[in-house]
């Protein structure tokens, strides 16, 4: 059953984590390092380095999101990643779906189905 | 590195190092990006505390062993592997607009590929060969004699084995009854037989032997494979369900073919249209499957029921 919990909260979560990966940069252009720490402060959705770098291959993979290389204002030349004109529609379309989602759900869970 | 301190060094060294040998498979310059990101991730989470072992090791440790996190990025990644770039063929892609599939092929997928009600698209690229597959079970709903959402986890694994070895039974019976027929005319055939009608006229003879031998040997003998190897063995329901519902269809095409033959060398002409008999394939192989699974879907209602209302422990109802 433990197992089963393990694997649905992380099925989850790796869905809802490129939503918030995409809404970060939606922001501004940022680097792994910043992104990981964005994430790590918010209780929930805080997630591995291991997670987010393949997460940000996968996004780039489906042309949503774009990188570069580029000298930062402090420290070493970071990898900058940026929103691409598909990944700014593709964010909205799963906003509305995440939204759609979640407000359901919540009615559901708070006993909706019971009416 | 960062770290002053050696015992650092040597741990970001050591594992950057078994990144590299992780990442042989992909092109140098992706690799290179990639270890470049670690490093800086890696000076960035730890630009605070560079020289405490403790710290490295907690950042590498959220990173993930070296092996799996390279795993991972390859398999979610953007990244072309090697032999892509000397111009394999991957396992499975389109070729001039044509799919093909040959990873490894399992039953499931391959099954899955040929039964997916709530796939609505009924020619599917294959899940082994070149070309595209019948999704009967999108045909099934387009034909409205099931929902898009009447579908097992794995198909057909509630089928009755009632049904499944009575699907068996027919072929048989069909496979037995021809073996009759071949008994009953054998004498009374000329000395050359039909064996293959172009679209309709004979283009092919064989001796009586020969052409009893390859219109009833071949269903018959694979009828009594099938029997033996996966009824016999009770291998799976979706095993069993394939089985029986290919054997069934191909025996009736075999087996009417061979009726087509003697007919033709008795009386000059076809008792069946050969194209009849291709159809009359596909539409045993869609009836026989679009059967079990209105049966398993009626074995698993009645299995939930049972569990709910007077057992809840029983989870097998044989």
């Amino acid at each position: 059953m433990n197992v089963e919990k393990e694997s649905w909260t992380s099925q989850i979560k790796k869905g809802v984590l490129e939503l918030a990966i995409l809404a970060l940069l939606k922001e501004r252009e940022m680097y792994g390092f910043e992104i990981v720490s964005s994430l790590h402060n918010r209780p929930g959705l805080s997630i591995s380095a291991g997670t987010v770098y393949p997460l940000l291959s996968r996004l780039k993979k489906a042309m949503l999101i774009d990188s570069a290389w580029r000298e930062s204002p402090v420290g070493p030349p970071r990898k900058y990643y940026t929103l691409t004109a598909k990944g700014v529609s593709e964010l909205a379309e799963m906003t509305n779906t995440w939204l759609s989602i979640s407000n359901n759900l919540q009615s559901l869970l708070k006993g909706g189905f019971l009416e | 590195m960062n770290g002053k301190n050696p015992e650092v060094a040597k741990i970001i060294d050591n594992y950057l190092k078994r990144l590299k040998e992780s990442l042989q498979d992909i092109p140098k310059e992706e690799a290179q990006d990639i270890i470049d990101e670690i490093i800086v991730h890696i000076e960035d989470s730890t630009r605070f505390d560079s020289d405490s072992v403790e710290a490295v090791r907690a950042v590498l440790k959220d990173i993930g062993e070296p092996e799996e996190y390279a795993q991972n990025l390859k398999e979610e990644g953007y990244f072309t592997t090697k032999s892509n770039h000397q111009f394999k063929l991957k396992s499975s892609g389109r070729i001039l607009g044509m799919p093909y599939n040959f990873g490894r092929p399992t039953l499931k997928k391959i099954a899955e590929r040929m039964w997916e009600p709530s796939d609505p698209r009924v020619l599917r690229p294959k899940a082994f060969g070149v070309g595209w597959a019948i999704n009967f079970g999108a045909l099934a709903v387009k034909l409205r004699l099931l929902r898009p959402d009447d579908e097992e986890g794995v198909p057909f694994s509630n089928v009755p084995d009632r049904a499944l070895s009575i699907g068996m039974l027919l072929s048989i019976l069909l496979n037995i009854g021809v073996i009759i027929i071949a008994i009953i005319y054998f004498k009374r055939l000329p000395a050359k037989v039909p064996i293959h009608f172009g679209f309709a006229e004979p283009d092919q003879f064989a001796s009586p032997l020969k052409a009893t031998l390859w219109w009833i040997g071949i269903p018959s003998s694979a009828t009594v494979i099938l029997y033996l190897f996966v009824f016999l063995r009770k291998k799976s329901r979706l095993a069993r369900a394939l089985s029986a519902a290919f054997i069934l269809s191909f025996s009736v095409l075999s087996d009417g073919a061979y009726i087509d033959s003697i007919y033709y060398a008795l009386n000059g002409r076809l008792a069946i249209h050969p194209s009849l008999l291709v159809f009359a394939l596909f539409a045993i192989f869609f009836i026989t499957l679009t059967t079990f699974s209105k049966l398993g879907l009626k074995e698993e209602w009645r299995k939930n029921k049972v569990i709910g209302i007077r057992n809840p422990n029983s989870k097998e109802v044989s």
